[in-house]
């Protein structure tokens, strides 16, 4: 998943939103060693104070952790990554729910319409 | 930190140099065995001759043609932005350039002297090109006896000195000239015609006045005689040449610290 | 630790023509700063003066502490928007020319660059295209362990691929002692690997502040946000 920033929000919150994204995807597996701030920012093509508040930020939150010699990883509690992902999940769809409701969509309607998409979607 | 700028001026420079000593050297050589001088004076004699003193000439033009160059392009064009910028008092520069400038005049003139000697080589012996010289020495020595010496002294310092302030008035003009934003080579040459009349004018005064003052006044107007000149007369001069050398120093020295003017 | 550089109302006029007007900054170590403003705006000017290539009319400019002179020459690395190249050694050669001069010099980190981008290490300068001479410019100022970096239009000439090898060349240099300020006026090209940026305008400073705080503040990028400042 190549990285991709907007432009009208800090690159910061971002940074953590794709990296929390490769941690869902497995791109990052748990209790994986993530790779120093200087090789993952030039990867990024940003700024290496940037990427270490990103993960300092991701860090507070327990998906990554430091060790004290060896750099950082991924946690290595799944039920952890399980449930940051939920979290990220429930948000998603309380946004298309949001979405759905301006476009005058009750929440039974929605419901038939992503049944019938998965049927479709399964021929 | 002057050891290394001179170091590299010297490459910088010595890539000219070096062949155009050689190739002047060859020719005098081939001029040798030509036979030059011998006798006849055949077409191909005249040609390798006339190729020789077009060599020779043109070594001492570009002496002066390097000399400028070097200041102006590696200080004062956009080469200045690397050595301004390099951990080097300017003054080191100025010196530098300085230094090297001198040393290929002196070298070119060596050199000069040496090729002379190869086609002189002709028709008398290196044996009596010394002995001619050292009865030209005996000669001087009978008119001016143990006073010798010291004239000798005077006037190697008075050509080191005026090297230097011959040079160092060119590169004062140049950095007065580089501070016009569109006329820079035009600025540079009034500048030096400015520091040159100006020169002239005050060593006029200094100079010739104690003369006039001290001296019978016609014996300046019907000549005199080198010894008649009042004492001290030789080493003021090279005093006042240095003083003014050291004002152009300064002068460049300022220019270069405080009013770096580089497009 | 102190500023690596601070100005103090610093002014500077050529003849009647003021190109600095009163610049106040501040910059502090480990940043990579980008140094906003149109042509003429005085960004070249300030890192001249930073560079003592120029004196002050009025005010003063410290790096590190200390007045331009050969003592901030040893910690500043600098790449003017000329080319100062000369024309009568090969690459290798001012490599070594940059070795013996720059205590702080890496020489093998100046050959990995030029192995990286194709460039023979016994071409003579000469006889480089003047996107190579760029290059090699480049890779002579990034070689060296400095404290402060001044790139001036580090990026203006040179090709896509160039650029992004310059961007990612300042990341990987990162090091939480050297600050490097990119004075440009391409800004989205470089947005992403600033810490901060400082808008410059009619010799003054206009703006100075962190990239995210001016994207979470405004809501827009520093590009759009210098689109609107800098409208004709």
């Amino acid at each position: 998943m190549p990285w991709d920033f907007k432009p009208d929000r800090p690159i910061y919150t971002q940074l953590i939103e794709q990296i929390e994204l490769k941690i869902f995807s497995g791109e990052f597996p748990p209790g994986s060693k993530l790779p120093s701030v200087r090789d993952i920012a030039q990867e990024a093509s940003v700024n290496p104070n940037t990427m270490q508040r990103a993960l300092a930020k991701l860090e507070e939150d327990g998906l990554v952790v430091t060790h004290r010699t060896s750099g950082r990883s991924v946690t290595e509690d799944i039920e952890m990554i399980r449930k940051a992902k939920n979290r990220l999940a429930k948000r998603q769809i309380a946004e298309f729910l949001e979405k759905m409701k301006l476009m005058g969509f009750e929440k039974t309607e929605t419901l038939a319409l992503i049944s019938d998409m998965l049927e479709e979607m399964k021929k | 930190m002057l050891g290394k700028l001179l170091k590299y001026e010297v490459k910088a420079t010595g890539r000219l140099f070096l062949p155009l000593y050689l190739v002047l050297i060859l020719f005098a050589a081939v001029n040798y065995f030509m036979g030059f001088g011998s006798g006849d004076f055949t077409l191909s004699q005249f040609i390798t001759f006339t190729l020789y003193i077009l060599i020779l000439v043109g070594m001492f033009v570009i002496s002066f043609v390097v000399m400028i160059q070097r200041f102006y392009k590696n200080l004062l064009s956009e080469e200045g932005y690397l050595s301004f910028t390099l951990p080097v008092e300017p003054w080191k520069h100025i010196v530098c350039k300085l230094i090297v400038s001198s040393m290929w005049t002196i070298l070119s003139v060596i050199t000069a002297i040496i090729s002379v000697i190869i086609i002189a080589m002709q028709e008398v012996t290196l044996g009596e090109i010394f002995k001619g010289i050292s009865n030209v020495w005996s000669m001087m020595y009978q008119e001016f006896g143990d006073k010798l010496y010291m004239y000798v002294i005077q006037v190697v310092a008075g050509i080191i000195v005026g090297l230097a302030t011959s040079t160092l008035i060119l590169y004062a003009a140049m950095a007065i000239g580089h501070l016009s934003n569109n006329h820079k080579v035009l600025a540079s040459i009034g500048s030096f015609l400015g520091l040159y009349t100006l020169g002239q004018i005050i060593a006029s005064l200094i100079l010739l006045l104690p003369l006039f003052k001290d001296q019978d006044t016609h014996l300046l107007i019907n000549g005199m005689k080198f010894q008649q000149l009042p004492p001290g007369f030789m080493w003021g001069t090279v005093a006042l040449s240095a003083i003014y050398g050291l004002v152009y120093f300064i002068i460049t020295n300022y220019i270069l610290n405080k009013r770096l003017n580089l497009e | 630790m102190n500023a690596i550089l601070e100005c103090n109302n610093l002014k500077k006029s050529f003849g009647t023509k003021q190109a600095l007007a009163g610049i106040d900054l501040k910059v502090e170590r480990g940043r990579i700063v980008g140094l906003l403003g149109p042509n003429g705006s005085g960004k070249t000017t300030l890192i001249k003066l930073a560079n003592n290539l120029l004196t002050p009319t009025e005010g003063s400019i410290l790096i590190g502490g200390k007045k331009p002179g050969v003592e901030t020459k040893k910690i500043v690395s600098y790449l003017p928007e000329k080319t100062y190249l000369n024309n009568w050694m090969r690459v290798h050669q001012i490599i070594e020319f940059f070795a013996d001069f720059y205590e702080d010099f890496r020489p093998e980190k100046a050959y990995d660059m030029l192995k990286r981008l194709n460039i023979d290490p016994k071409d003579r300068l000469k006889n480089l295209s003047k996107g190579t001479k760029e290059k090699v410019q480049l890779i002579l100022v990034m070689s060296r362990d400095a404290e402060l970096y001044l790139l001036d239009e580090p990026i203006g000439g040179v090709d896509p691929a160039a650029r992004d090898y310059i961007l990612e060349t300042i990341i990987s240099n990162y090091s939480d002692n050297a600050t490097v300020i990119i004075s440009t006026h391409l800004i989205s090209d470089i947005e992403k690997i600033l810490d901060d940026v400082i808008f410059i305008k009619e010799g003054k400073v206009i703006l100075s502040s962190d990239v995210d705080s001016i994207r979470d503040e405004k809501g827009k990028s520093v590009d759009a946000l210098f689109r609107e400042v800098f409208k004709c």
